[in-house]
């Protein structure tokens, strides 16, 4: 049952003449409603693994499979749309977009799936999830009238919105302080209690004991998981 | 629906900077108004001398020297307007003889000559006519009589002036009755002509003066006629009618065809044919300020692409693909030129009131040229997009979302 299987995974970069490996032969296996913290120094491959993960790169070998479907060489659309539907990520820097209101940041996805579900039923979950993450009264605000912790939570919401399979987060709390950081971290194992399988890549070490699994990278191999 | 989100996030991405937007609206805007103002003041014209012509009469026909239409598109040169007219008198009688479908015939010969009164001189547009000329409406005689049979016949010093030409020559004083000098000859005025200047076709009958044909042919020592006009029976004889009358001239002149024979249907495509000509090449040059109006635009583009790289990353994490930012892309760079052309479009009404009160040219923007701005307008939006759009919806997710 595993949500996520990578075989043999390898990434390689070529700048002008220069080759650098960024992932050597990583195997991973991801069961659903896992818990998953990825850990390792600058430059072992953490950020090339989530990137593989999430679809927004292609191994140079090896195989990736979501939900027992083979993904790493389905065509730009396809896997686009798995990217809509099947992943949710949240990042460092949050990235909503800056000239919208935080209920159109979380709706946005919406805009790239096909669904057939009507406005008011999409309003109505962006609506749950806000309220989910204790935002309900900040719906018609603006991402610079946020806090950080505040913004994380709309990303947070955003990832939700279209029930994806799994979570990608990566470095969720590296711009915020402890207090807000533990909130988030609430969040996410709630969310894991929920079922929903969490993938975070992370560096710092009370941030990843939140998670009931750790793996360690280094120079793009897995030295302990 | 998809292309209404693209449009309120693409006016969100407009509105953001409102004076660079504006900035880059500026050759849009120009391009757009020079170009419909244009079109509206050709076609302006067009109307004003199609009323005008129809103002002329009804079923005319008009016989010149020269030829003024050439049998392929374009015009031949406009000759016989100088020079000696290839036109006699005995042609104009075997028209009337001849063709049954004029009903009414006046040969005139143009002269230039001044005529004085007192001390006063004035110098109209002399020509020796006949009296049927009176059925075209521009000699309206206003006071007096027209020429008669009888002045023709006996070469009578008599003369039809219009009212320009009384204006200057005689004040507040009325003509009528009074003798004036022409050609060292005394005439007596008999008549006055006011009618509407046709400024569109560049035509002034109140400053034009008549004299009896005969008279006109003494003096100018010719049998030649500068033209003949002629009105049809009906609406449908006016075709055959100039068939006829030009197989008949052919036959009198040699089989040389050194004259035209124009109806009112053919002066105005004349008319049309230049005015298009015109309105088309000022119009080109117009259109250039759109080509710059649109490298604005891609210019601007390409700049909001890189400041947004890592908003396209983010929108490609979640689900765009290269299609979805594209078209988003292509909206938001034909938002912002149809911006422009509907501004423009205001802007082109504006100069179009203007110029209808400073000016004789009353121009028209029909509903053609507004959609035609509208297609401009969204063309170039879409021709200068393109290149921004694909820059950004090529960009790699990784890599954008890295973006600082």
């Amino acid at each position: 049952m595993a949500i996520i299987e990578l075989k043999d995974i390898s990434k390689i970069y070529k700048i002008g003449k220069i080759k650098i490996t960024a992932l050597r032969n990583v195997s991973l296996s991801v069961k659903k409603g896992e818990f998953v913290a990825i850990m390792g120094p600058s430059g072992s491959g953490k950020t090339t693994l989530m990137n593989i993960i999430g679809l927004l790169d292609r191994p140079t070998s090896g195989a990736y499979f979501l939900n027992q479907k083979r993904v790493d060489q389905m065509k730009p659309k396809e896997q686009a749309k798995i990217r809509n539907q099947g992943i949710g990520f949240i990042f460092q820097l949050f990235n909503l977009l800056p000239r919208m209101s935080t209920f159109s940041n979380v709706m946005l996805p919406f805009t790239y799936s096909k669904n057939k579900l009507s406005y008011k039923e999409k309003k109505k979950r962006a609506f749950l999830l806000l309220k989910k993450v204790g935002l309900s009264h900040r719906i018609n605000h603006f991402p610079n009238e946020l806090s950080g912790g505040e913004k994380q939570r709309v990303a947070i919401a955003r990832a939700l919105v279209c029930n994806p399979l799994i979570i990608l987060a990566d470095e969720p709390t590296g711009t915020l302080d402890s207090k807000t950081s533990k909130e988030i971290m609430r969040i996410f194992r709630e969310l894991n209690r929920e079922g929903r399988t969490i993938i975070m890549v992370t560096h710092e070490k009370e941030i990843a004991e939140y998670a009931k699994r750790i793996i360690k990278l280094k120079d793009g191999r897995i030295v302990s998981s | 629906m998809v292309l209404f989100e693209n449009i309120k996030s693409a006016f969100r991405a407009i509105l953001v900077n409102k004076v660079r937007s504006a900035l880059t609206l500026i050759g849009i805007v120009i391009g757009v108004s020079a170009v419909i103002t244009l079109v509206a003041m050709g076609q302006g014209v067009k109307l004003g001398i199609a009323k005008e012509v129809e103002a002329l009469g009804t079923n005319l026909l008009i016989v010149l020297p020269g030829r003024v239409i050439s049998e392929e598109k374009g015009l031949g040169g406009i000759a016989g307007l100088a020079g000696v007219s290839t036109l006699t008198l005995d042609d104009k009688n075997a028209i009337k003889n001849e063709i049954s479908e004029i009903q009414k015939i006046s040969a005139i010969l143009i002269l230039s000559e001044n005529v004085m009164y007192n001390d006063k001189q004035a110098l109209p547009m002399l020509i020796g006519g006949e009296p049927e000329l009176e059925f075209t409406n521009i000699y309206n005689l206003k006071f007096g009589r027209f020429l008669s049979d009888e002045d023709i016949t006996n070469k009578n010093k008599v003369i039809v002036i219009g009212k320009t030409v009384a204006d200057d020559l005689f004040g507040q004083e009325d003509p009528l009755g009074k003798k004036i000098i022409v050609n060292k000859e005394e005439f007596e005025v008999i008549g006055i002509i006011e009618t509407e200047t046709l400024s569109n076709i560049g035509f002034d009958a109140n400053s034009m003066a008549v004299i009896p044909l005969s008279l006109a042919s003494d003096i100018a020592k010719t049998d030649r006629v500068t033209r003949i006009l002629m009105q049809a029976k009906n609406r449908d004889d006016v075709a055959s009618a100039q068939t006829r009358i030009k197989e008949l001239l052919l036959s009198r002149h040699n089989n040389v065809e050194d004259f035209s024979v124009l109806t009112q249907k053919d002066m105005l495509k004349m008319f049309d044919t230049i005015l298009n000509l015109v309105t088309t090449l000022l119009s080109g040059i117009a259109a250039i300020s759109l080509v710059v109006g649109g490298i604005g635009i891609m210019n601007i583009m390409l700049v909001s692409v890189t400041e947004r790289t890592r908003e396209i990353g983010l929108r490609k994490a979640i689900g765009a693909t290269f299609g979805n930012i594209l078209v988003q892309f292509l909206v938001e760079a034909s938002v912002l030129s149809l911006m422009g052309g509907g501004i423009g479009i205001l802007i082109s009404f504006l100069v179009s009131i203007l110029i209808s009160k400073i000016t004789p040219i009353i121009p028209d923007i029909t509903f053609f040229a507004i959609i035609l701005a509208f297609g401009i307008s969204v063309s170039i939006g879409i021709i200068f997009g393109i290149a921004p759009a694909i820059k950004a919806a090529r960009k790699d997710p990784a890599e954008a979302l890295r973006y600082e």
